[in-house]
């Protein structure tokens, strides 16, 4: 069978696959939001008792006085129109939904790529060795990195880096994504890439610096996790039979170890990592608080405590639709590893 | 002799488990020469399997190996990680009991070669893919199928595989750990008459580790015996199948199937737990001859008749 053929008809199929997924997950998201105890009209008179005429116009205005089925059926037509609707919290109220979210996503989008990127640098490898040295003093070491560095409290290590690399050495800003009156012509709003597409490189260097410090956090405590999915699956690999096999056929040992053990604990290790990176969007929040940065953790933690009702909503079909987005991907990747997948 | 490929002295394998240590191999002669094939038999757990990954120097690491084993009057157990590396593969093969779970389920066929070529020799590509299609081509594996990856072959088709991996730089000792008790008879009986051309066409050694009797009735010049980490009995084939000794060996042969009996003989009990061998003889547990000096005292490896060696105190009492 052809490689490439049937690698894109997999991708294709699971690509359909997904939109029953998604549709399945909004409808999801809409029915528990109903469910949830709490008026999010009273919410907002913050337990003082309003004007009935008050409520009964402010339920017209969010549409709660029609039917639950028609609520549903804007919903879903405002979410295929780009329409979130608007804000009905205190700091956002009366604007569209979906302009925050998209002027929020960009920071926690470059964060999450950071922090991922960090973790897997420093995980995977380390997992590796861990794995292909088993019980030797460097496996000992590495376990004890990969617990201590996954129960250190993310926002402990944070204020830790601010304090000492921002604030003792001065390498590095100690909070936000940038400093300064003018900004990278907003494209992707991803200060790094946008820097980039205008060519400007001191501002790269800016958005970098920005970023080093909360993505180095985030990326540390997250390495110990990869260390120990990654180790754990080594384990497994090099104890298997093919393995085995590979170095009775006089395969060298660095080629066992990297060809044949890794690339089969990779299979595994993509899909959890791979959700693991979805989880990093709404689980960056603790980052984003720590290092001031303006990005969709921090707007969900803003939402839920004004009780903002369309925000909250906004964000989790934004959630829904990036973990729907990242587990295809996640297949795709794991078929063009492992072709048993591709069938 | 000049012509000996393999040779083992008093070879040992000790492993260290979580119980304790385990004498896996413990003490095993035997000469493999040129063109020959020497047929190790004994139940699971004999440590026939032990012997074939020391012959190849693949036991895992820690294990500790005593005695000499020599090929080509090199020393395998002392000799040094990169040139035992090049040997693997290369001079000494080894095709494994189960074909299914041998190949890397993430590579094709024809990479699995190119790289079993290119650990050993720098050749060009072209050249590579070229031994590749004929050594495959020899086995009845057509080209159209070199892209293709492990799961989409059948166990028999895999084995073949395995095979003419073992086989492709042509080495003069294939080790054939148990290479047809995953495979039904028919295909069985195709991958022996392969390992028979192979010997043939090669001059190659084989040595043949089963459980099966029938085989190295059929194929086997030489067989080994094997109980509890032990060569209990070593000679020649015909005059271990038709002279037994050792009261293990009659066992084994008086429990094949014969049609004309109704009865089925067997041993009674289960091999040893090699933490903790018995006292004495191995066997003296199982034994229906058993004596009070099989309980205290080990017995001697006496060379019975010429070349037909076995490990019983009453050994004569057998002839």
């Amino acid at each position: 069978m052809a490689k490439g053929k049937s690698l894109l008809a997999y991708a294709v199929t699971r690509g359909v696959l997904a939109v029953p997924m998604l549709l399945i997950l909004l409808t999801m998201v809409f029915f528990v939001l109903r469910v949830l105890p709490g008026d999010p009209v009273l919410a907002l008179w913050h337990g003082r008792e309003p004007p009935p005429s008050v409520v009964e116009e402010a339920r017209r205005e969010l549409g709660l006085d029609q039917p639950v089925w028609v609520q549903y059926a804007r919903y879903m037509t405002g979410i295929f129109r780009g329409d979130l609707g608007t804000s009905i919290g205190e700091f956002y109220h009366g604007k569209p939904v979906w302009g925050e979210i998209a002027t929020r996503l960009p920071a926690t989008v470059e964060l999450a790529i950071g922090g991922m990127v960090v973790a897997s640098v420093i995980g995977i490898p380390l997992g590796v060795i861990s794995g292909a040295r088993r019980d030797t003093l460097a496996d000992v070491v590495i376990r004890l990195y990969g617990t201590i560095v996954w129960v250190i409290p993310i926002f402990w290590l944070g204020v830790i880096f601010q304090i000492v690399f921002a604030i003792g050495l001065g390498w590095f800003p100690p909070h936000g994504r940038w400093q300064g009156t003018t900004y990278p012509k907003a494209v992707t709003g991803m200060y790094t890439i946008d820097s980039l597409l205008e060519g400007n490189f001191s501002h790269f260097t800016m958005a970098v610096r920005h970023l080093f410090l909360p993505c180095l956090t985030l990326g540390l405590v997250l390495s110990g996790f990869f260390t120990k999915t990654v180790r754990a699956n080594m384990i497994r690999t090099m104890g298997a039979d093919y393995t085995e096999a590979s170095r009775a056929r006089g395969i060298p040992e660095r080629r066992v170890v990297g060809r044949h053990a890794f690339k089969n604990a990779l299979v595994p290790v993509i899909t959890v990592l791979g959700l693991q990176f979805a989880i990093l969007f709404a689980g960056a929040v603790l980052t984003e608080k720590t290092f001031s940065i303006e990005g969709i953790g921090l707007l969900l933690l803003e939402s839920v405590i004004s009780k903002d009702m369309t925000m909250i909503q906004g964000i989790v079909v934004v959630y829904a639709t990036i973990i729907v987005a990242i587990s295809l991907v996640i297949d795709v990747l794991g078929a063009l590893v492992d072709p048993r997948i591709r069938l | 002799m000049s012509d000996t490929v393999l040779e083992a002295r008093n070879l040992r394998v000790l492993y260290r488990t979580k119980r304790g240590p385990v004498h896996a191999v413990d003490g095993v002669s035997f000469d493999l020469r040129a063109g020959e094939t020497l047929g190790v038999v004994g139940e699971t757990g004999s440590g026939k399997s032990t012997l074939g990954k020391a012959v190849l120097g693949i036991l895992p690491p820690g294990t500790t190996k005593e005695g000499e084993l020599l090929f080509e009057r090199k020393n395998l157990l002392t000799l040094p990680d990169g040139q035992l590396r090049r040997l693997r593969g290369k001079e000494i093969a080894l095709i494994f009991q189960d074909p299914m779970t041998r190949l890397d389920p993430l590579m094709t066929i024809e990479d699995h070669f190119l790289e079993t070529i290119r650990a050993h020799e720098s050749v060009s590509a072209e050249e590579a893919r070229e031994r590749t299609r004929a050594a495959l081509a020899s086995m009845g594996i057509p080209e159209s199928r070199l892209k293709n990856y492990p799961h989409e072959f059948s166990g028999g088709m895999r084995q073949r595989i395995m095979i003419a991996m073992g086989v492709v730089m042509r080495p003069k000792l294939l080790v054939a750990d148990e290479p047809t008790t995953s495979l039904d008879v028919i295909v069985e009986g195709q991958i022996l008459e392969i390992l028979e051309d192979l010997k043939r066409a090669y001059g190659m050694s084989l040595l043949l580790i089963t459980h099966n009797l029938g085989i190295v009735a059929e194929v086997c010049d030489t067989v080994g015996v094997m109980y509890a980490g032990l060569f209990v009995e070593y000679g020649p084939v015909r005059d271990v199948f038709k002279r037994p000794i050792h009261p293990y060996t009659r066992g084994l042969l008086a429990s094949i199937i014969h049609l004309d009996s109704s009865e089925l003989v067997s041993i009674d009990g289960l091999p040893p737990d090699l933490v903790t061998p018995p006292a004495g003889c191995r066997f003296h547990p199982r034994c229906p001859y058993v004596q009070d000096v099989c309980r205290t005292t080990a017995p001697e490896w006496v060379e019975y008749r010429p070349g037909h060696f076995a490990l019983c105190h009453f050994g004569r009492d057998f002839l």
